[in-house]
């Protein structure tokens, strides 16, 4: 039964072409927006996460603040020092740590003047984060030596982007008048802001910006992953003591991910919705043209009833014919959804400053067609309720 | 005969009431959403220059060159620079601050707080003659005085969880101030959540020999603030070199972000318009089934001399009609909304926020959704006027 109602649909859809072309056009354009849009969000967040996998499961970033680090308040704050350091070297579990001092800082190359990210770090602590730990790799060149000064390694977009001219390993460029020789950079870390980082020593650092001993952020090292919880825990409540409830935040890479992907997942969840709307106004389409569909087949209906087709029956050929209205437009809604995706990966990323793929995911494509079939049944439970309520002799006597 | 034809559209749209209702809601759900989403717009780009009136557009910014973050973290300028911007010709009065991020306690309570130095001598400049900020209660700085703090309204009420007295103590990485006055609140929620203390103690405890984070300017001509910004900031060029500072008027640091705002805005009432397309498809769909079903009446129009002209015109009203339609309840049920979304935000968020509609947007609505009808409706139209009259006669 079920089958011979397919027919019919397909037979009235075939029919009535125009009007279920410009049905499922509607579909389509909604899937389809809400497909490349969730591709974009997805590739931002798989971007993002592949990043902090790559800093590797063993890592926690200590910082000052309740925040989370995500307020102004984390990145502008220059709390810690080096007893610090050594306190979190204590804990036992904790492989390595090294601190590090952020500052915006203009630097000049030759007589271009632009405000960078510059990191102070200690050669030590340099030499954990490029060569042991891998937070960034070097491309050409080497890291800072112990004991040199004035010297500087430079992020990846450093070397062509920023400046007009590119930057070479044995430039010179100048952090606020000092003068530092570039001997080396690293590879793309795939986030703009890390790429456009400079290293230079933090002695060198502290010259420029007076202050002592004060550092930004905590790189910690676990040497057993297993229990990286309970040692960021550890840390926390020892600087705690020292700086009081609240104003440490210890994070391990993988609350790092888990906090950025939750945020993405919100904005693609706001943006998703909004191009949802879109798909309610196809299923208002959906349920227009059924209307139409019933009363064209009135007198159909009636005879259908009159040779004994039940309510039931009626109503299925009409579900059924709606549900297809959604369902083709949902899968040609994905694939032209798909296609927007691969034109995204071709035209904007490569002018973007973020590296990103917009990915389709397969769990994108199931809801995509399940939501439009889900919307074609909706809109049509109406008409199609109308159609079967239809009394048989009236129906045959309409014209 | 425009008026006839409005006749026979509402006529035809009357016979069918389902269709054209549903249609109509398509624009309408369209036409919410994107008012709705705008009227958020139109609401933040308010509150900033609310903010821009609360900070005086008379005011000048001098900071370290580059994004927001570089503004807060940047502390290449010196208190020498401050003198030279007081001495550039137009400036009333020139103060500078220096801002850090560092351990404060309150009782047992501690956080990383915000912390602003300001010259003791500076005070006069700042609460009397600028008036930047306004003491709400207890006094200002005095010279000579040391271990004294004032707090931001927020820093007193909201940051800690018992409210902070004038008389208190409150320590800054564990030195005590004695906390001498409360400012009123500046529609700058950084700067409410801040305490103020004195320059050098805070240049002591932090290491920083003279530098600042911030130089704030008055000047006498509000016209001129422009001019007198661009003077100063070439004054730095000159000393420091091209590109290391700038100095902005608190117009266009409030335009700056009013345009960031206004492309979000964009994009989502971008992405809000999808919507309408969907619609305007659902219209021409409408307009298809309009024409299918009326070729006979068509046929008979021609017949008795209507032109090609006449029937397009029908169809093109009836289709206009519907966006319009749709348009105007879509603009009521956007107000609605954005009424509703204001009476939550107040419950929700602790800053005062305001959905607004404005007139440009519910004219730009009226003539968007008017011609997305039309647009829907040329295809139909055309079709119906392209009829021959025998051959719609027979059908």
């Amino acid at each position: 039964m079920i089958i011979e109602s397919l027919e019919i649909s397909i037979d009235t859809l075939k029919h009535r072409k125009t009007s279920s072309l410009l049905t499922i056009l509607g579909i389509v354009i909604g899937i389809s927006a809400i497909i490349s849009l969730l591709s974009i969000g997805v590739g931002l967040e798989q971007s993002i996460s592949e990043q902090l996998e790559g800093m590797g499961s063993d890592k926690i970033m200590v910082m000052p603040g309740s925040g989370g680090g995500l307020d102004i308040s984390a990145m502008t704050a220059e709390s810690l020092t080096d007893d610090d350091v050594e306190t979190i070297e204590g804990v036992s579990g904790v492989k390595m740590a090294a601190g590090l001092l952020f500052k915006t800082l203009p630097v000049k190359f030759k007589d271009e003047v632009v405000s960078v990210y510059v990191s102070g770090g200690t050669a030590d602590a340099y030499n954990k984060m490029f060569l042991d730990m891998k937070v960034f790799e070097i491309n050409e060149g080497r890291t800072i030596r112990n004991g040199e000064r004035g010297v500087a390694a430079i992020g990846y977009l450093i070397v062509d982007s920023v400046f007009e001219n590119k930057v070479n390993i044995g430039d010179s460029i100048y952090i606020k008048n000092k003068k530092f020789k570039v001997i080396g950079n690293l590879k793309s870390i795939g986030n703009s802001q890390d790429d456009q980082n400079i290293y230079i020593h933090l002695d060198d650092m502290r010259e420029i910006v007076g202050g002592k001993e004060s550092l930004t952020m905590i790189y910690v090292q676990v040497s057993n992953t297993n229990n990286i919880d309970n040692i960021a825990e550890k840390i926390k409540d020892k600087l705690e003591d020292k700086y009081g409830e609240n104003t440490i935040t210890a994070l391990t890479s993988e609350q790092m991910a888990e906090m950025t992907s939750s945020i993405f997942s919100i904005l693609t969840f706001v943006v998703g919705g909004i191009a949802s709307i879109s798909l309610v106004v196809a299923g208002v389409g959906i349920a227009n043209t059924m209307f139409i569909s019933v009363m064209e087949r009135t007198k159909e209906i009636g005879v259908m009833k009159a040779i004994g087709a039940t309510n039931y029956n009626v109503m299925e050929i009409f579900l059924i014919e709606s549900a297809m209205l959604g369902f083709l437009g949902g899968s040609i809604g994905c694939a032209i959804g798909y296609i927007l995706s691969i034109i995204i990966n071709v035209v904007a990323v490569g002018s973007l400053p973020i590296t990103f793929e917009a990915t389709v995911t397969p769990e994108m494509i199931i809801l995509g067609l399940a939501f439009s079939v889900v919307v074609g049944i909706v809109s049509g439970i109406w008409p199609a309720r109308r159609a079967a309520k239809l009394q048989p002799v009236e129906a045959l006597r309409y014209e | 005969l425009i008026r006839e034809s409005l006749e026979l559209s509402i006529d035809s749209l009357k016979h069918r009431k389902i269709s054209s209702t549903l249609t109509i809601l398509g624009i309408v759900i369209g036409i919410t959403a994107i008012i709705s989403l705008l009227s958020i717009g139109e609401g933040l780009q308010y509150a900033v220059t609310e903010q821009l009136e609360a900070v005086g557009s008379d005011k000048i910014i001098v900071s370290s060159a580059g994004d927001f973050f570089s503004s807060f973290m940047g502390e290449g300028l010196k208190d020498d620079d401050i003198d030279m911007v007081q001495d550039v010709n137009g400036v009333d009065v020139a103060f500078g601050i220096l801002f850090k991020t560092i351990p404060v306690r309150y009782r047992k309570e501690n956080m990383i707080g915000q912390v602003i130095g300001m010259r003791i001598r500076d005070a006069e400049k700042i609460f009397v003659d600028m008036n930047v900020w306004e003491v709400d209660s207890g006094r200002y700085f005095k010279s000579g005085e040391k271990g004294v703090a004032m707090l931001g309204k927020k820093a007193a009420e909201d940051v800690f969880e018992r409210e902070i007295s004038i008389g208190d103590t409150v320590y800054v990485k564990e030195e005590n101030f004695k906390v001498i006055g409360i400012l009123k609140s500046t529609a700058n929620n950084q700067r409410d959540k801040s305490i103020f203390i004195p320059m050098e103690q805070l240049r002591d405890m932090t290491d920083t020999k003279d530098a600042i984070t911030m130089i704030f300017a008055k000047v006498s001509d509000v016209s001129k603030a422009e001019d007198i910004a661009e003077e100063i900031e070439e004054e730095l060029n000159d000393q420091y070199g091209e590109g290391y500072y700038q100095a902005s008027t608190s117009q266009q640091i409030a335009e700056g972000v009013g345009s960031i705002i206004a492309i979000l805005s964009f994009v989502l009432g971008g992405i809000a318009s999808i919507a309408l397309v969907v619609a305007g498809v659902g219209i021409s769909n409408t307009m298809f089934t309009s024409v299918m079903e009326r070729t006979k009446e068509i046929g008979v129009m021609k017949a008795i001399g209507a032109t090609n002209y006449n029937v397009m015109e029908i169809f093109l009203i009836e289709s206009g009609i519907l966006g319009f339609f749709g348009g105007l309840i879509g603009t009521i049920l956007g107000f609605i909304i954005s009424q509703i979304i204001t009476a939550l935000a107040g419950t929700i968020i602790p800053v005062p926020f305001k959905a607004i509609v404005s007139i440009e947007m519910v004219i730009f609505s009226l003539l968007f959704s008017f011609f997305v009808g039309i647009i829907s409706g040329i295809w139909p139209a055309r079709r119906a006027a392209k009829l021959q009259p025998v051959d719609a006669l027979r059908r």
